[in-house]
């Protein structure tokens, strides 16, 4: 036994030589990865941590319009992906980055608890994070998916055969409710007599589950589908395309996955997001931090048809009737229900 | 809520149908890991296997076009990490948790990486994936007929590659080896059977298999790579391991009613036309599990005797008498 | 002579003294992975000695820094010296991770619910609940096992996805914190949450995970139970005949592991998230397994394999941000790590 303890003393002892060998030497790097920023001039710097990875349509969405900035000149841009899953760990991705003079964190996920943590103890950081509630220099950014849910399900509602359509979500939250409870909606819109079927197949990213939900509606006769989640989304373009129906993308064009079969995707766009609290640091009124609320009318959300859907042909009248309706949100005249369940 | 849609006939035939397929890549594991625990190693690392056999197969698949390909390329990298595995293990006899668990973590690392590194920042890519095949005239038998013969042509070769390790492992000279390895080293060892080789072999059978059934996930029903696409198979499966009493054909029972009742929990859903509201979903989630403890509760209430290798876990010295 | 034989006369020829045998094979361990961690870093776009220096001082160059790897270490701490006792008693506790979820589910109600009062009063009743509650989960898998033979990996492995379940429904519903779009759960009442060190940003949990330390110890070497446990982890039969009541054994070493575990599920509560927040563990239950078998089973062993795994954990993370380091390669290295000490071990103990 007072080997092992012998042992274990060696090892810190080994790792405490190597650290203060490895502090000492070596040039003085300023470290990171990406541009110098020139004083505090025209880019801000930014960084944007990412709780998956970009196969992800939810982070997929975060880093093009991250990156987009970018391409603008408008950041200097660090990202991180597949970010630590406990709030302890994210908090210290982000404690690092506030550590190393970033203006401004997107913290892609819904990270309050971390956010506030690193905002309390780097007072000069600010920090944009699906947050519920404001801090002075945290701010909310939304994600008003659910109407552009609406207009698919209006779309929808003229598409199916059966009467049956269906939805598919990681978990009942209101983010994902919300969605799927427009989708019905809307399709009752345009047909009365339309089903919907929900299940919530309890994970994020198991896309063998989110298939087999999928393919579990199609038995039950669904011929239209949407999801929720990029586990869900990406288990249901597979089974749209095995079973040739007719879906709906989740927060990105997935197109490329089901050229065929998907009608078009639920865009969330999240360059005006993005830019608006860039704009709001570089012309420093960020604070106090506000709630970013880009929704259809302000092009941050969409629903994108894709072209080379060719299961049916979309009804000319249901056509119309959806744009109508899209003119009507644009214009304020029409709300689309929010339901966020109980 | 109509039961008979979940239970009638037909509906019995799509929801076994999508449970065989789906636990697949499980069994295939599940079996793999038999053999090696049989032989008296604790294969942790199985997990890690199978993500990289997933990925591996992937890649293959996407880059050179072929999915044969793609298949042999995971079971070669399922190979080469039970190769470490019975490096690590067997031969330096470091302690086998801490390995298994270390390739593990290294594997769902390096496979992350690549994948970002190779894919990251653009559309998901897909592989044509192997197609269904319909075995004639046996897919016509009702009943049975849809459910076992009118399946990926992937899933015909894993049912044979697992009948054959149940072959291997009760009926050849290798499976009495490694059962004595298991159960008693020192003895085998004073019989002339090697217990390193006798493990080192049934690791990379245990790899291959993890390897395979990676493939299978990826090429026989997927058609595309995501991080964490194993989502916990391998760990499911240690767990068959034990449920199964390490007989492997109990095994791959066991594999295929877990996957039975995450199949059915999906369906019953589905059926309910969405009953979240009042019956909560997470019940519905917790189903499998709560079926496979029950079950194993019974099944060593009833049967008695403990079944696991004496062996497992320790690393082997060989003694020398002095 | 064997592979691990002819390393170890080239690493620590035999003529040196056994200690400083010992103190080679590990600075050799330790070196090795940091190059074959190094290696990793290359293929990853990045510059190996900046990078560990950006992991050193990411973890330990600021108070801040420090105070964020001592709270990963806590939990490490607490639910490894559990697992140590009772991996030392051959009961093996895989449903570290269930028993902390449900311990914090526990705890969570009673600091949400329980009229504020007393400040300490609450934090007490609320530790006092993760405790029992994580004791109660360990303890099914106690019973089942000393009862009816019923293999303990399985149960409590699969435990651990109910008791998830069950944590990620109060969440959702009950207990949902108010406007939240996604999975948070309610915040406990501000009486009942832990304070924290003045300027480590860690709470005071830290110090009961600092006194278990020596607790365990002397439990483990010199109280009769800790005595029978390490009789019945030797050799079950010869205890069973020397009058040691093993079902007895196994259902304590349940109990204890499993309200340890409670304990840091709780502390994870009130000091961490102060809210019932899914994200308060991610696989600690499982880290905990491999900071026990890595501390050899022994206290002391423990409390510097935590802090070496959290140091590993928190300064990779920094290490990530800093150097560009894709994360993901930062999840590998403390796997490599592990595995080159181990080795070291193996080599240092020579045959």
């Amino acid at each position: 036994m007072r080997r092992e303890k012998w042992k274990a003393v060696a090892v810190c002892l080994a790792l405490a030589l190597f650290g203060a060998g490895v502090a000492s030497c070596g040039d003085d790097d300023d470290g990171g990865g990406g541009g110098q920023a020139e004083g505090g001039g025209e880019k801000v710097k930014t960084a944007i941590v990412l709780p998956c990875g970009t196969s992800d349509p939810w982070c997929k969405q975060g880093y093009d319009a991250a990156k987009a900035l970018e391409k603008q000149g408008a950041v200097d841009l660090e990202i991180t992906t597949n970010a630590p899953q406990d709030t302890a760990g994210v908090t210290r991705v982000l404690a690092q980055y506030a550590q190393a003079g970033t203006q401004l964190l997107l913290a892609h996920s819904t990270w309050q608890d971390a956010a506030f943590d690193v905002a309390k103890q780097f007072p000069d950081v600010n920090i944009a994070s699906y947050a519920f509630e404001l801090r002075d220099n945290v701010a909310i950014l939304e994600e008003p998916i659910y109407q552009a849910a609406y207009l698919a399900g209006m779309l929808a509602g003229g598409l199916t055969e059966s009467n049956t359509i269906g939805g598919s979500a990681g978990q009942d939250v209101p983010l994902c409710h919300a969605e799927l409870e427009a989708f019905e909606a809307g399709a009752k819109r345009t047909n009365k007599q339309v089903k919907m079927i929900d299940t919530y197949i309890g994970d994020w990213n198991d896309a063998a589950k989110g298939k087999q939900a999928t393919e579990a509606q199609i038995d039950q006769g669904a011929d239209v589908v949407i999801a929720c989640g990029g586990g869900p989304a990406n288990g249901m373009a597979q089974a749209i395309k095995e079973a040739n129906i007719s879906g709906f993308g989740y927060v990105g064009d997935m197109s490329s996955q089901a050229p065929k079969n998907l009608v078009g995707s639920v865009m969330y766009h999240l360059e005006p997001y993005f830019e608006a609290a860039v704009n709001d640091v570089k012309n420093d009124s960020f604070r106090p931090a506000k709630r970013y609320d880009f929704g259809l009318a302000d092009g941050g959300v969409s629903l994108q048809l894709n072209d080379d859907y060719s299961v049916k042909e979309i009804p000319a009248d249901v056509m119309d009737q959806m744009e109508q309706v899209q003119q009507q949100i644009k214009s304020g005249e029409f709300e689309v229900p929010y339901e966020a369940g109980a | 809520m109509d039961w008979s849609e979940v239970f009638g006939p037909d509906a019995l035939v799509v929801l076994l149908s999508t449970s065989v397929a789906f636990a697949m890549p499980t069994a295939l594991a599940a079996v793999g890991e038999t053999v090696a625990e049989r032989a008296g190693v604790l294969n942790l690392g199985l997990e890690g296997m199978l993500l990289s056999g997933a990925l591996a197969s992937f890649l293959v698949a996407y880059y050179v076009g072929s999915v044969a390909l793609g298949t042999l390329a995971g079971v070669a990298i399922g190979v080469g990490l039970g190769a470490l595995m019975a490096f690590l293990s067997v031969t330096l006899k470091t302690e086998q948790i801490i390995n298994g668990i270390a390739i593990v973590l290294v594997a769902q690392g390096i496979t992350i990486f690549a994948f970002e590194k190779l894919f990251g920042g653009g559309d998901q890519p897909t592989v044509a994936g192997i197609p269904d095949i319909d075995v004639p005239l046996l897919h016509s038998i009702p009943g049975v007929g849809p459910v076992l013969f009118e399946q990926n042509a992937l899933f015909y070769v894993s049912v044979a590659v697992a009948l054959g390790v149940c072959l291997l492992l009760f009926r050849t000279r290798f499976g009495l080896s490694v059962s004595a390895v298991g159960e008693s080293p020192a003895a085998a060892e004073a019989m002339a059977v090697s217990v390193a080789r006798t493990r080192w072999l049934a690791l990379l059978v245990c790899g291959g298999m993890a390897g395979l059934g990676g493939a299978v996930l990826v090429l026989g029903q997927l058609n595309v790579f995501e991080e964490d696409v194993s989502g916990g198979r391998g760990w499911i499966a240690i767990a068959l391991v034990i449920f199964g009493r390490w007989n492997p054909l109990f095994v791959l029972g066991g594999a295929f009613l877990f996957g039975f009742t995450d199949a059915l929990q999906i369906r019953v859903q589905a059926v309910s036309g969405g009953i979240a509201s009042t019956v909560p979903t997470e019940i519905f989630g917790a189903l499998p599990y709560a079926v496979t403890l029950i079950v194993m509760v019974a099944a060593t209430v009833w049967a008695g005797r403990d079944a696991q290798p004496a062996a497992l876990g320790v690393p082997f010295r060989k003694e020398v008498s002095a | 002579m064997s592979v691990s034989q002819a390393t170890a006369r080239i690493i620590a020829p035999p003529q040196l003294s056994r200690r400083l045998r010992s103190l080679l094979a590990s600075a050799g361990a330790v070196l090795l992975s940091l190059v074959v961690g190094g290696l990793l870093i290359v293929i990853a776009g990045g510059d190996p000695v900046d990078a560990y220096r950006a992991l050193l001082d990411g973890a330990l160059g600021t108070p801040y820094g420090i105070g964020q790897m001592l709270v990963l270490a806590i939990p490490l701490i607490i639910i490894g010296l559990g697992l140590a006792l009772a991996f030392r008693g051959r009961v093996y506790n895989i449903g570290a991770e269930g028993q902390l979820f449900m311990g914090a589910l526990a705890s969570g109600v009673v600091a949400i619910l329980l009229p504020a009062g007393f400040g300490p009063l609450l934090i007490g009743a609320a530790i006092v609940a993760g405790v029992l509650v994580g004791a109660g989960w360990g303890a099914i898998v106690g019973v089942l096992r000393a009862r009816w033979g019923v293999n303990e990996v399985i149960t409590s492995l699969l435990l651990n996805f109910v008791a998830i379940l069950i944590f990620t429904y109060i969440v959702r519903r009950p207990l949902r914190a108010p406007g939240s779009p996604d999975l948070q759960g309610r915040a406990i009442q501000p009486e009942a949450a832990l304070p924290a060190l003045p300027d480590l940003a860690v709470h005071i949990g830290l110090f009961l995970a600092l006194a278990l330390v020596p607790l365990a110890a002397y439990v483990m070497a010199r109280t009769p139970f800790g005595f029978r446990v390490r009789m019945q982890g030797f050799n079950a039969e010869a205890a069973q005949t020397a009058g040691v009541r093993s079902g007895r054994i196994i259902i304590g070493l349940m109990l204890i592991s499993g309200g340890l575990a409670g304990l840091a599920g709780s502390l994870q509560i009130l000091g961490v998230a102060e809210r019932l927040d899914p994200g308060i563990s991610q696989g600690y239950g499982f880290t905990a397994i491999v900071v026990a078998l890595l501390g050899r089973l022994n206290a002391i062993g423990v409390l510097l394999a935590a802090l070496l795994i959290a140091l590993l954990q928190s300064g990779g993370q920094a290490m990530s941000v800093i150097e560009g380091v894709p994360y993901a390669i930062v999840i590998a290295i403390p796997g490599v790590f592990v595995v080159f000490l181990l080795i070291a071990d193996r080599l240092a103990r020579g045959h």
